[in-house]
């Protein structure tokens, strides 16, 4: 019936499975959980749950990214319906698997659910992802699909994979999405939230975002992204010609924003804009190296 | 002097061509694309624009907005001299050119009122109370008047596309330059889409539109243009 898959990277998930493992038992249904570690340097005696009927766990000693790890663990499932998890997840809802479970019906059809922030935030150095992850992310009115948690087919699944080329971090889902979309394939949002507990610190969750960035300007040569905000946004400031003035104003505040970004309480505007100065200064390097 | 002599020569030809292109060689970075293009739009025209993929409709697009630049021929486009662009004048010329491209979509994280805005905020406007008579206007352009304040995923494709019509009328454009405007809609909205383009170039903005839509081009017939063997022509290729 159904295989859940979690990548694990550097992170404890020892009460995750756990928790899957007792709602699983409890609807009675035929799973099997599979986590491996995608050469993690800490792994938080997380070979315990392998102790666990039904969990298969696996250490890969090698990183070989998000997008190779995926499809390594659909090539380990053995049932037709996959449930992919992000490690650093903790399930809030006593019915989490059950609303999953119940979908498995619908064919042609990939299920996903939201992503929540706790409401309060203790550290001061990792408010940034806190508070964008709050107060953007999960309060969009259009949920926008998330490789977060989501559920899929496994014949469907083998139709595209994750793209193995992509090594680097960052917008991986998206070629996906766009990918099964492209095939004609629904999306469907389900009421049914996990709370994202893997905090970045700032300055940290700065470099991903840039990383991010990175991969979106090289992907977007190889796929169509034209749905992308930031590619949206800044075509029609291309268009207008007043992207060179977003570089500059970009290039003479960068750091006066990082320290802001980096401090206890950023700013999203100025993240926003970060992002945006960001990825136009970098596609404008692209495009013209020299 | 003479500067300003041809200024005056350019202002007074736009008054009768918006768009006039003479022996005009049309490159994409380093490459030829087309050759010996000579074409004329005038205040109002609407022109289809056809040919296979590749043929050079985009580069061409390119050129009449300043994105690449015209190496050899004479071209001028509402006042501006195509092969003597400066940086300050970019702006100022796509401002009077409306575009509707695939890959010019609406931002979906906002209204449709906010894509308008955002728009206007972009090329320079900041009065409040003429942003909003304007937003007013170009919805009512397009029969969107009471859909402003909907999210683009509550709009049907065909209304949708009304909007991006909307957003790419805010600055009272001269010519509209539109890729495929029908591409992804039914037949029924197609048509409509159709009717209301015809409609704006009848009130006097010009617009060259890529097509491929045959029943389309059959059912509003409009003058045509054919972009084949590396130049842009009146009439269809002809098979020998």
């Amino acid at each position: 019936m159904l295989s859940i898959l979690i990548p694990c990277y550097n992170f404890n998930v020892r009460k995750l499975v756990k928790e899957i493992y007792k709602q699983a038992n409890s609807i009675n249904i035929q799973y099997e959980i599979i986590c491996i570690e995608d050469g993690s340097k800490k792994t938080y005696f997380n070979s315990k749950i392998s102790e666990l009927n039904n969990v298969n766990y696996i250490v890969n000693s090698r990183n070989i990214g998000r997008s190779q790890m995926r499809n390594l663990l659909a090539e380990k499932a053995k049932y037709d319906w996959l449930l992919f998890i992000d490690c650093d997840s903790e399930i809030i809802n006593k019915n989490f698997i059950l609303k999953y479970i119940n979908k498995i019906k619908h064919c042609n059809t990939i299920f996903y659910g939201g992503t929540q922030y706790s409401i309060k935030h203790k550290k001061n150095d990792n408010t940034l992802h806190w508070k964008y992850g709050k107060n953007v992310e999960s309060k969009r009115k259009k949920k926008i699909f998330s490789s977060h948690h989501f559920m899929i087919e496994r014949k469907i699944f083998n139709t595209i994979n994750f793209d193995n080329k992509i090594k680097k971090y960052g917008h991986e889902d998206t070629v996906f999405y766009n990918q099964l979309k492209e095939r004609k394939y629904k999306f469907q949002y389900l009421d049914n939230t996990l709370l994202h507990i893997g905090i970045e610190k700032n300055k940290n969750y700065i470099k991903k975002t840039k990383q991010s960035i990175n991969n979106l300007i090289e992907l977007k040569e190889r796929y169509n992204l034209s749905n992308i905000k930031i590619i949206k946004i800044n075509k029609i400031l291309s268009y207008f010609y007043i992207n060179y003035i977003l570089i500059l104003i970009y290039s003479k505040y960068e750091k006066k924003i990082y320290k802001n970004l980096t401090s206890k309480n950023p700013s999203i505007i100025a993240f926003q804009f970060y992002k945006l100065g960001y990825y136009s200064k970098k596609l404008k390097s692209f495009k013209n190296p020299n | 002097m003479l500067d300003s002599i041809s200024h005056l020569e350019n202002k007074i030809n736009s008054n009768i061509n918006l768009l006039t292109l003479e022996n005009c060689f049309i490159y994409q970075s380093n490459r030829l694309i087309l050759q010996d293009v000579s074409l004329k739009i005038d205040k109002g025209d609407f022109f289809y624009l056809i040919g296979k993929t590749g043929s050079g409709k985009t580069s061409l697009f390119k050129t009449l907005y300043g994105d690449n630049k015209l190496r050899k021929g004479k071209g001028q486009i509402a006042g501006f001299n195509l092969s003597k662009l400066s940086d300050n004048d970019i702006p100022k010329l796509r401002r009077k050119i409306g575009i509707i491209f695939q890959d010019f979509q609406l931002l979906k994280d906002r209204t449709i009122n906010e894509n308008m805005l955002f728009v206007m905020r972009a090329t320079g406007w900041n009065n409040k109370k003429k942003m909003n008579t304007r937003l007013n206007e170009v919805l009512d352009a397009v029969k969107m008047s009471t859909k402003g304040y909907k999210m683009p995923h509550e709009l049907s494709g065909g209304e949708q596309q009304r909007a991006a019509i909307a957003r790419s009328l805010i600055n009272k454009p001269k010519l509209i330059l539109a890729d495929e405007p029908t591409g992804n809609l039914d037949p029924k909205t197609s048509e409509e889409i159709m009717s209301l383009l015809l409609n704006i170039s009848k009130q006097g903005t010009s617009i060259l539109m890529i097509s491929h839509d045959k029943y389309l081009i059959d059912k509003f017939p409009a003058k045509k243009l054919y972009c084949y063997n590396s130049s842009i022509f009146h009439s269809p290729e002809t098979v020998n």
